[in-house]
């Protein structure tokens, strides 16, 4: 081993020194190492679970979210059909309302129109009664004398009856 | 002056009398014209009842002819005017 250029003590030592480094290596550093990897990957494997987690919280809020947004849609749907309906019944009722009060407005007008046209009616049949009764008093009193009276007197005597009027 | 309240009534009483006596003994007759003897002889014939009392002729021309004839409280009235009056009474529907 010698004429090989090795030196069994040197050997030895260096074996001794491998196995005792081996040791400390692997008791103190490759243990601890390797420990602090599985930590780091079992931590990684949690933060990823909590990913997963929160991307399907996210998905879930998301799918909440489009549903209340559709149950929201739908019923503001019906309100506005809920309003429109209302508001066309109201409408209705406005035009039925409005239709019914012109007809009074009509009727009215009509009334005081055959009213008006009665009273006009009236006042010229007043005129031309009190003219007549006026014109026949001017006429007959130019016309009548003194001479006439006496033929008048015996011609009402004859037409007059007994009707007296009590007072 | 105080009247005495019973001489008042008494009073009263004789010229109430006084006016029914007068009206139960007059007529009048109102006319436009004066009422000449004839007329009020006709009118005394169609009228009987009248003929004891005395005759009062007025004068009112507005009545244009025949006449009105007042005893008491009757009134005849047989005047053109009262005709008149009484054709427009019709014609404005009062009768």
């Amino acid at each position: 081993m010698e004429a090989l250029g090795i030196n069994a003590k040197l050997l030895i030592a260096q074996i001794i020194n491998f196995s005792i480094f081996f040791f400390v290596f692997k008791k103190f550093i490759s243990q601890p190492f390797l420990h602090y990897l599985n930590e780091q990957h079992k931590d990684e494997k949690k933060r990823q679970d909590l990913t997963k987690e929160l991307e399907q919280g996210q998905t879930n809020l998301n799918l909440e979210k489009e549903k209340i947004l559709k149950a929201a849609r739908k019923e503001a749907t019906e309100i506005i059909a809920q309003a429109k309906k209302s508001a066309d019944e109201v409408k209705s009722q406005i035009i039925a309302d409005a239709n019914k009060q012109a007809e009074v407005i009509k009727v009215k007008g009509m009334n005081q129109v055959e009213e008006a046209k009665n009273k006009i009616n009236l006042e010229v049949k007043d005129k031309i009664v009190s003219t007549s009764g006026l014109m026949l008093d001017s006429v007959l009193g130019e016309f009548i004398n003194a001479e006439m009276q006496d033929k008048i007197v015996q011609e009402l005597l004859k037409k007059v009856s007994s009707s007296k009027y009590e007072n | 002056m105080k009247i005495d309240e019973t001489l008042k009534k008494q009073i009263k009483k004789k010229i109430f009398e006084q006016l029914e006596n007068q009206k139960k003994t007059q007529i009048v007759i109102v006319t436009p014209f004066s009422l000449t003897l004839s007329q009020k002889e006709s009118i005394l014939e169609r009228f009987p009842e009248y003929k004891d009392r005395e005759v009062i002729n007025e004068i009112d021309k507005n009545l244009l002819g025949g006449f009105i004839i007042k005893a008491g409280s009757s009134v005849i009235d047989a005047s053109i005017k009262g005709r008149i009056t009484s054709l427009v009474n019709k014609l404005y529907g009062f009768n």
